[in-house]
Order: structure tokens, then C-alpha cells, then sequence
């Protein structure tokens, strides 16, 4: 099985990410990336705990998170890194990307 | 050999930040040293509208006229752009308005990553 990156744009209030990374891949295989409103995915326990259930590597962009007012101390799951990170997560560390 | 990435984007300038989303990350590739390919569909193909001026908001189209010049080749839909009354030469410097069937299918056979930020 192939490891995945999975990108999520989206909040929880819009969208429940773990459900279509659960479907496509298993958790040793599947990494999200948080990006933009997807920040949030992070910061709720309940979508927190789901994409934590769901993906080995939660990796929430930094510049994003901050833009928002909210640190990496807020975090429930994962860890933040740069736009570096997420390319070298995405060109290097997965074989596909998907954006759900 | 450098990998390549190509970023597809379908989201207009002013709708969110996805266009300022795949420009950053196609200037991290850049600067990681990989070739990064882009191309605007659908609402996306706005964001290489020359003379945005978006007043308080980051400019996200001299943000991508920068990372063209820095390196990134970038083309957007021709379709998609008539469609939405602009003409050929209203694009900001370097970008194509070119096409799916040769521009995306070419960007896409070269790469060894592909991305889609969108709604």
C-alpha cells in the first residue's frame, strides 16, 4: 500500500476528513497536512482524536496556525512545521497526495 | 535529476487563500531545489489577472509573478480564462494561458508529485 499524504483545507464545521482517510489508507500509511481553516482539524479534541485514529503523522502548518491566533502549546494532535516541511512530507516521505 | 511537483489549483484569487497556499508551497519546492510546474482551472485561472489590486489583502497574482520569474512555470486554462472575459496579454509576465490537453498533460508527465488545492 502506498503512503499517502493526505492535504485538508477544510474545518471541522465543514468537513470530517478522517472518514475518506480511513476509506483510502491505513493509519501506517496515511499522513495529513493541515492547511489553512484545516488548522482547526487540530485544535478540536473531537476531530483531533478522529484524525488521530486515522493517520500516523498529523503535520499543521505553522504560518497558518499563527495566522489564525493560536500557537503549537494548542494543539490536540500532531506537530506544526513550515512550508518546507510540508513539501519535503510530500515529495520525499509519501508516494501520492490527495486533497480531501 | 530534481523531482518535479505540479500544483493544480482551481480556486479564484479573492475566494480564499488556496492560490496563496499553492504559491507558497511552490517556493518552498523551489527553494528545496525541486521543478515546480502550476496551472490554474476552473475560478483559478483569475489569479494571473495583471492589476490585481486587492487593497489590505496579500496580492496573491505579483506574489505568483514573482515566483514565475524566481523559476516557477505556470499556465492556466484558455478556456476557463475566455470564458471569463479576459483576453490573451491581460496575464501577468511569464505566465501561459495555455491549455489542459498540452500544458496540464505535459506539467503531469514530467512530475513526480501531483497536488490539487481547491474547494
Amino acid at each position: 500500500m502506498p503512503k499517502v499524504a493526505f492535504i485538508v483545507l477544510k474545518s471541522p464545521h465543514e468537513q470530517n476528513p478522517a472518514n475518506m482517510v480511513m476509506r483510502l489508507s491505513e493509519r501506517n500509511h496515511a499522513s495529513a497536512i493541515l492547511l489553512e481553516d484545516g488548522v482547526y482539524q487540530a485544535l478540536t479534541t473531537s476531530a483531533a482524536d478522529s484524525l488521530d485514529k486515522a493517520a500516523h503523522e498529523v503535520l499543521v502548518s505553522r504560518e497558518d496556525l499563527e495566522a489564525r491566533g493560536f500557537s503549537a502549546s494548542d494543539l490536540k494532535v500532531g506537530r506544526t512545521g513550515e512550508y518546507s516541511d510540508i513539501v519535503e512530507l510530500i515529495m520525499e516521505r509519501t508516494e501520492r497526495t490527495v486533497t480531501v | 535529476m530534481a523531482k518535479t511537483l505540479t500544483i493544480l489549483w482551481r480556486t479564484g484569487s479573492m475566494m480564499a487563500m488556496d492560490a496563496n497556499v499553492a504559491v507558497k508551497l511552490a517556493k518552498a519546492a523551489l527553494e528545496k531545489g525541486y521543478k515546480v510546474h502550476m496551472f490554474g482551472y476552473g475560478e483559478g485561472v483569475t489569479v494571473v489577472k495583471s492589476g490585481q489590486n486587492p487593497k489590505r489583502f496579500p496580492n496573491v497574482g505579483q506574489e505568483l509573478e514573482t515566483a514565475i520569474k524566481e523559476g516557477v512555470s505556470t499556465a492556466v486554462c484558455e478556456t476557463c480564462y475566455a470564458a471569463r472575459g479576459f483576453e490573451r496579454g491581460e496575464e501577468i509576465s511569464g505566465a501561459k494561458v495555455g491549455s489542459l490537453t498540452n500544458d496540464f498533460f505535459q506539467f503531469i508527465s514530467e512530475s513526480d508529485r501531483l497536488i490539487t488545492i481547491a474547494r
